[in-house]
């Protein structure tokens, strides 16, 4: 594979992850984990490949598959948020439960052809040799995330709403005495979180990989959630995050000729991840580095109203 | 919280419930589940009773599916009942799937090495030996996390994550070293040498591992959760519930967090394994180390134990409910359903579960807004 189109597939890999990672952010800043991904990511690509599929429409795919991780995502904020239970079990049940909706979203649909969505070239970007090809000539939605970064940059550090996020995930009580709604503040999170992931589902069958197949995601949807570590919680750290797992995902096929055994390769996102927590585990124990390390201390906490 | 001129209030329960209203509620959000079910399987034109029925009556009154009930019975009654201990000290071990493989491993390891020519007796304890140390072994970083990390949620991650190299390994050993050279290509290892298949009975897929799941399930009632007056009567089994319940008031009397999470984690993570021995060396089908072993299995433990409300016989009664729902999901694809549709049965048990936990601790009072 030549360079340019090894370095392009990666940009189409980590598209994948770092859209549902933008959005599992905000819902951690604010204080909740959800383990959900998985499950909102492969119903929102069996949704959208259907809904695309039957109306030929492939905007409408794609709002449907944001319906469909947001509804989802709806469930584990009326579980966790209104109703104070256990986030992480919370998490997998969603997993679960989604899991089991995109087999009966995608029933009829495995295997059918679809067109994809088609690469926009940017005027005068797209021009530029290496560069052009690599990032500037691809799909909407890989343009969406690049956009995303520094929007959600801007909203989690530059606007009142961003702080208001962040004082929620970091301490539900101080912004509740503030006359913060802290479980609307929470709602809303978990809900993008939940649109994103059903996007991120939907850039799978609709732009990365037009078809539609029983788990298809094959637990890719955990890395989301490892990479939200490893990129600190910071939506410039996820954009590093997201490619460099992205990268992972495309050099196993470059090294399997090597001799290096694809197994290897495939462990190199969750043994990265491993050796960031003890790293992060370690290096918070000096307070400085709370700072710079955005782990929202309420997170996986739940909030009851004094 | 308003719904337009009444409010809902939930007020905290003075008393604790008895074990019939327990069951009375868990019953409850059981049906609940199937209901909502019930609504999604009438929009794909089957009728959820007949489904049901189908199900149920296959894995519960038919011989084949009973047995087939009873074969999925052990690997989740095992897991279930390890992960109970360490839920009831809010250690939130979700590795389960990977603490499996790893016992999986170490048992195909024992087998393939130093199966041939031995006697079972000795062979097969040294299997069950192994897997529960692997399995161990892999949950050990969660209480390391969970207790000494600075940060919420990271024992949570690092539980997940060790799945993977367990499934990735699994992958390199079955297409490398082990795999079986008459295996015309399968990625699989070899069939083990008679001396480390585990003993199983005649004709069925229930092999001797179920007694183990059994006796584990008493170990636990006795040493940890036997209680009178809602108190643990062993001092472990009381360590636990303080802690779960405030880690911070529980050292302040001397007790030490991180040796009870150690513990707790150290059992869940070696039941795991034995499950994993049971599954790929007591399944007459198979006796080999293969890709696909588990298929989600540490994750329904985690439904079994919610289900069964942490409580060993509760855990019995659930993990008996889900085996029979996995054997049963034959008759689900026979409906022209997938069969990832037994998914959705335990994600939405276990959010109805869930809700159930808050109803056993709250009541819901309604009242109009003046």
């Amino acid at each position: 594979m030549s360079l340019e189109l090894t370095a392009s597939s990666i940009v189409v890999a980590a598209t994948f992850f770092l859209i549902p990672t933008l959005g599992e952010i905000i819902t951690e800043r604010s204080g909740v984990l959800n383990l959900g991904i998985e499950g909102m990511m492969i119903s929102g690509a069996a949704g959208s490949f259907a809904v695309a599929y039957t109306t030929g429409n492939i905007w409408l795919g794609l709002i449907a598959g944001m319906l469909v991780g947001g509804g989802l995502s709806l469930i584990h904020a009326i579980v966790t948020i209104t109703f104070n239970r256990n986030q992480v079990v919370s998490g997998i049940s969603l997993t679960i439960f989604g899991t089991g909706l995109s087999g009966l979203l995608g029933l009829g649909f495995a295997g059918l052809p679809l067109v994809p969505l088609q690469p926009l070239q940017i005027p005068g970007l797209s021009a530029i040799p290496f560069i052009g090809p690599v990032f500037f000539s691809k799909n909407i939605l890989v343009y969406l995330s690049f956009i995303m970064v520094p929007v959600l940059w801007f909203f989690l550090y530059k606007t009142r709403y961003g702080i208001i996020v962040r004082t929620v995930g970091e301490n539900p009580m101080a912004a509740y005495t503030q006359g913060i709604d802290v479980i609307r503040v929470r709602y809303l999170c978990v809900i993008f979180g939940g649109v994103m992931c059903g996007l991120g589902g939907a850039y799978l069958t609709l732009g990365w990989i037009p078809l539609w197949v029983e788990g298809m995601t094959a637990a890719k949807g955990w890395i989301v959630i490892a990479i939200a570590v490893v990129g600190l919680w910071r939506p410039v750290g996820v954009l590093f995050g997201a490619y460099i797992f992205g990268a992972f995902e495309v050099l196993q096929f470059t090294f399997q000729p090597l001799g290096i055994p694809p197994a290897f390769l495939n462990m190199l996102p969750s043994l990265t991840t491993i050796l960031f927590l003890v790293m992060w585990g370690i290096l918070l124990n000096r307070s400085k580095v709370k700072r710079i390390i955005g782990a929202p201390t309420a997170l996986c906490v739940p909030f009851e109203k004094p | 919280m308003k719904l337009g001129k009444f409010e809902v209030v939930f007020k905290k329960r003075s008393k604790t419930l008895n074990f019939k209203e327990k069951l009375q509620i868990r019953i409850l959000s059981l049906l609940m589940g199937f209901g909502v079910l019930a609504l999604i399987f009438l929009a794909y034109g089957q009728n959820p009773l007949l489904l049901y029925f189908n199900i149920f009556s296959y894995a519960f009154f038919t011989v084949f599916g009973l047995l087939a009930t009873l074969s999925r019975f052990i690997p989740l009654l095992l897991i279930a009942i390890g992960l109970a201990v360490p839920f009831r000290a809010k250690i939130d071990n979700i590795g389960a799937e990977g603490q499996f493989l790893m016992g999986a491993i170490a048992a195909s390891g024992v087998a393939i090495f130093y199966g041939e020519g031995t006697s079972p007796w000795i062979t097969i304890p040294i299997m069950f030996l192994a897997g529960f140390i692997a399995g161990a072994v892999w949950a050990l970083p969660i209480a390391i996390f969970r207790v000494k990390s600075k940060f919420k949620g990271s024992d949570v991650v690092i539980s997940f994550l060790l799945f993977f190299p367990a499934k990735f390994l699994i992958d390199y050993l079955i297409t490398g070293p082990w795999r079986d050279p008459e295996g015309y290509g399968f990625p699989q290892s070899p069939l083990f040498p008679e001396p480390a298949q585990i003993f199983s009975f005649p004709g069925t897929r229930i092999h001797i591992t179920i007694f183990l799941g059994l006796v584990a399930t008493f170990l636990i009632y006795y040493f940890l959760t036997r209680a009178r007056d809602g108190i643990p009567e062993t001092k472990l089994g009381y360590e636990i519930n303080v802690l779960g319940e405030n880690p911070e008031a529980g050292e302040a009397v001397g007790m030490s967090f991180l040796k009870v999470a150690i513990i707790t984690v150290l059992i869940s993570g070696g039941l795991a394994g034995i499950a994993g021995v049971g599954e790929v060396a007591g399944n007459p089908n198979f006796y080999r180390l293969r890709p696909e072993l588990s298929r989600f299995l540490g994750f329904t433990g985690i439904a079994v134990a919610w289900l069964g409300g942490l409580s060993p016989l509760g855990i019995i009664l659930s993990a008996l409910f889900f085996a029979g729902l996995l054997a049963g999901g034959v008759r689900i694809q026979a409906s022209g359903l997938p069969v990832s549709v037994v998914d959705l049965f335990n994600g939405a048990i276990l959010f109805f579960v869930l809700l159930t936990e808050f109803f056993l601790r709250n009541k819901v009072e309604w009242r109009t807004v003046t």
